[in-house]
Parts: structure tokens; C-alpha cells; sequence
């Protein structure tokens, strides 16, 4: 029977700068990247990895940060995360660096559409000055 | 030689949704690809925090018109696995049948737009009225061709009672006799195998590190199907993943095709075993915490997240499908093909592109 739910206590909880070296030892115990899960838990992000084993087994690993801290893209080790890491700087506006392609926030999203739209806490209009 | 860049869809006969490969070619030959999604966004996990969570379901059987009734299934697995709640056999066997009741109907879709990708228009439409059968039994028990809306938390809406049961036998028998016709076509044809072998390689060592699932993954030789994991009651059915090993267009063709066989085989297995019950229970909480789930889809395994407060909302509803997964193999499966097999390429993942843009 599938296991379906998650204890958040069991999963290792990782910074942005540690991501790459994890990701890499992953990989080369033949893991592979399934998706990444963002959530909004103002004022951080936390982003869930998910990597299965050939096992079929699910890896977890969570990267916390703050909302205006650089993520490394983890696409040059597993290039099928490239399409979600996309994903999640376009919902989320998370600064995801590195990335193997770079849609520029325009791969499901117009220039029309409500930009960051999973974002439970939107950022306050800068006040730009003026006259009156 | 001098390149040249042009766009392949997002319009396009084989395409039936679109999506557009920027294809760069020297010659005939394609030497790079960029796929372009983006067209049909519909902002879907966004509603589901909106939504009372029952009514999700309502929402995610709309995410995708060919693999509705699994995306039923694996959110009401997904919160009903995050509120222990025990579902009643006879309705784990009746979400077995239409699963698979919909994965045949998805695959003989797919079979028919392979065809017709090659110019096989007969094939394609002996594909179509085998699969207008299924749709009349998906019609015949639960009311609908397309989106049948009968998984609710804690079972099944309806039922496949003693005076249906024959009825739909008679269908998978009509079913296998239009089968039995159509698999030769496709596993022995001269020009079939010509357009199919040898198109589109993806290495057994790159379809695992691209993260590719479903048919496109086993069609490479790796025995991966998420109703091994033990939802609904494939374990009691005695379900082996189906696997090829020629990592080619025809070995996906093949999987999906062996797939139909297997799914009836699933589909009678199931009325046969299934037990008298009830049909649902009664969930009266709401869900808190983390879940996650995988299910098999036609195309492959859905991953669902789900993050409850306790309350009738969701605070985050997390669906990574299929073709999100496949996608990346076009890169590796498209550059050094003739341009003319590119439309036979790029059907063999069997893009569903309503499902990744959700």
C-alpha cells in the first residue's frame, strides 16, 4: 500500500548553497529528479525536491530560503528538471539561477497574465515617487 | 551547411494540441529542438486553493479529456490516503475497470493519431471505431463518454450491477474481436515498422536520468509503472508492467499496444473477482497536513501534493503530469532525425499538452 502521507519531520531540510552537492551525490547513486513542490510560507520559500531511486522509491529533500535569496538550477546535473525549475520562477518569481534553458518567466505565463500568481503573499508596488 | 530555424506547430495536422518545437535543420536533418509551451494554460492548481476540496474533483477530472477519470482517482486517493480513509472494495475494483476503461480509450486514441501521423488513414480509423466501443461502455456505466465524474472521496458514485455486468462483457468482446484485427497491423506492417523502427532513440540510460515515465520510459526497458505501488487493487489482479527494450518509436508502439491487451485482460479480471459492498463511506473531516501520491496514467506516472490546514481548503495543490515528464526526451530523441519523422517522434511520447499546462 502507498504510503501518501508525508512526515515533514522526516525530511532533510537543506540550504540553497548546500542544493547542488546533495543533488550530485543523488545522481550518482542513480536517482532521478520526478518534480519539485513550491510553497509559499511568507516570508520564506520552501521548496520540496523529489528524486525517485531505481527502487522506485521517493527521495525527499527540502530547501528553505528567503524570498529574495538565488537557488541554483540543479539542470545541469538532472536536465529533466529544467521545464519545473521554469515553472516555479514564473509562479513563485523564486530566483532560480543557472537554469540549462531559460524560458524568462514566459513558458506558461503572458506578458498580460497576473505575474506570480501562487504566491499566497504578493509583494508591495514600490513607491516610484513623483510629482503630483 | 547553413541552418535553418522554423516552427513546428503550435498549428499543425498532427498536433492535436498545441505546443511548437522550434527546429533547427541543416538539410533535412534536425540538429536542435526547443519545445514552446504555453498556449492553453488554465491556471488549475491556482483554483484548487479557491475550491471547497471535495468540488476539486470536479476540477482535476478537467484537467485532461482523455485521462479524466484518473485524475479523479488520484486526488481522492491523495485525500483520502492524507485522511485514513478506508475505502470499500467494491469500489476499489470499480475504479480499477474505468481506469482502465479509459487508459484503452487514451491508447486507441493514440494509436489512431500514429497512424494518421504516418498517413495510415484506414489504420486511424479502425483505431477510432474500436475505441468508440469503450467510450459506449464508459457511457453505458457511468453516464458519460469523456468525463464520467463518478470517484468521490471515500469510493464510487455508481455502481456495475448484476443486469450491466453481461453488458459490458459483451463490449470487451466486441473490443478484442476489433483488437484482434488492428495489433497485427500495427506489431508486423511492412510500412508501419519502416516509419516506427529505429525513429526516435532514447537510450535506456537517458530515458531514466531525463526522468521520463509511462510508455515512453518502458518502451526503454525499465519495468517502472506506478500501479505497482499498490492503489485501487492491482496487487489482488496480479499486474505486471509491460516492457520493451528497443528504446525506439516502435517499442513505445508496442508497449501501449500490449497495454490495450492487458487492460481488458484487467478489466475482466475485475468484474470477475469483484466483491459485493458498499460503495462509499462517509468522510466528514477535513484534511490537514502533506500527501503524496502517485498514480498510472496512459502517458505515465501523476505525482500529487496536497497541503491541508484542517480546514475545507487546500493550501496548495501540486500536479505534475505526465508529459511534464516526457517532454525533455524530445530533446534527446529529435536531433539527427530526418525532418519527416519528426511528427512520428513526437506523437511516440504521447503529448498530452492540456495535462502539462494545466
Amino acid at each position: 500500500m502507498q504510503q501518501v502521507r508525508v512526515d515533514r519531520g522526516a525530511d532533510p531540510v537543506i540550504s540553497p548553497d548546500a542544493l547542488l552537492k546533495e543533488v550530485e551525490l543523488l545522481a550518482s547513486e542513480g536517482a532521478r529528479f520526478t518534480t519539485m513542490i513550491c510553497l509559499d510560507l511568507d516570508p520564506e520559500f520552501e521548496i520540496i525536491y523529489l528524486f525517485q531511486k531505481p527502487t522506485l522509491d521517493v527521495v525527499r529533500l527540502r530547501v528553505r530560503m528567503a524570498k529574495d535569496e538565488e537557488l541554483p538550477s540543479i539542470s545541469s546535473i538532472l536536465l529533466g528538471a529544467v521545464l519545473m525549475e521554469n515553472e516555479i520562477r514564473e509562479f513563485f518569481g523564486v530566483k532560480i539561477i543557472n537554469l540549462a534553458i531559460d524560458f524568462k518567466c514566459r513558458m506558461l505565463l503572458s506578458e498580460k497574465s497576473l505575474q506570480m500568481p501562487l504566491l499566497k503573499v504578493r509583494p508591495k508596488p514600490k513607491l516610484t515617487g513623483g510629482g503630483e | 551547411m547553413a541552418r535553418v530555424t522554423f516552427p513546428f506547430g503550435p498549428q499543425h495536422p498532427v498536433l492535436p494540441e498545441a505546443i511548437q518545437l522550434q527546429l533547427t535543420c541543416e538539410d533535412e536533418r534536425v540538429v536542435e529542438v526547443l519545445p514552446v509551451i504555453g498556449y492553453m494554460h488554465r491556471g488549475i492548481e491556482k483554483a484548487a486553493e479557491a475550491n471547497l476540496y471535495p468540488n476539486n474533483i470536479f476540477l482535476c477530472e478537467r484537467i485532461c479529456g482523455i485521462c479524466s477519470f484518473i485524475h479523479a482517482l488520484c486526488y481522492c486517493e491523495l485525500i483520502e490516503g492524507m485522511m485514513r480513509v478506508e475505502v470499500p472494495p467494491r469500489a476499489k475494483y470499480l475504479r480499477v475497470v474505468w481506469s482502465e476503461l479509459s487508459r484503452i480509450h487514451s491508447h486507441m486514441l493514440w494509436l489512431g493519431l500514429l497512424a494518421d501521423s504516418f498517413g495510415f488513414e484506414s489504420l486511424f480509423m479502425q483505431c477510432w471505431r474500436a475505441r468508440e466501443i469503450i467510450l459506449d461502455t464508459l457511457e453505458m456505466t457511468t453516464g458519460q463518454r469523456v468525463i464520467q465524474s463518478s470517484c468521490v472521496i471515500g469510493g464510487v458514485r455508481r455502481d456495475i450491477d448484476l443486469d450491466m455486468e453481461p453488458g459490458v462483457r459483451r463490449q470487451m468482446a466486441a473490443f478484442q474481436k476489433e483488437l484482434k484485427s488492428i495489433y497485427p497491423v500495427f506489431a508486423k506492417d511492412y510500412t508501419v515498422k519502416l516509419r516506427t523502427v529505429g525513429k526516435g532513440v532514447l537510450p535506456r540510460d537517458q530515458a531514466w536520468s531525463l526522468g521520463t515515465v509511462g510508455p515512453t520510459l518502458r518502451g526503454s526497458g525499465w519495468a517502472d509503472d506506478a500501479r505497482t505501488l499498490g492503489y485501487a487493487v492491482y496487487d489482488d489482479l496480479g499486474f505486471e508492467p509491460v516492457v520493451e527494450i528497443g528504446c525506439d518509436s516502435y517499442a513505445r508502439m508496442m508497449v501501449r499496444l500490449r497495454e490495450v491487451v492487458q487492460s481488458v485482460e484487467l478489466v475482466i479480471k475485475a468484474l470477475d473477482q469483484m466483491p459485493e459492498g458498499d460503495l462509499t463511506v462517509t468522510v466528514k473531516s477535513f484534511p490537514e497536513g502533506e500527501g503524496l501520491i502517485r498514480v498510472e496514467q496512459p502517458r505515465g506516472e501523476l505525482v500529487e501534493y496536497a497541503r491541508g490546514n484542517g480546514t475545507a481548503y487546500l493550501e496548495r495543490l501540486k500536479v505534475r503530469t505526465p508529459t511534464f515528464s516526457n517532454i525533455p526526451a524530445l530533446l534527446v530523441m529529435l536531433p539527427g532525425c530526418e525532418l519527416a519523422d519528426v511528427p512520428v517522434i513526437t506523437m511516440s511520447i504521447d503529448p498530452c499538452i492540456a495535462c502539462t499546462e494545466r
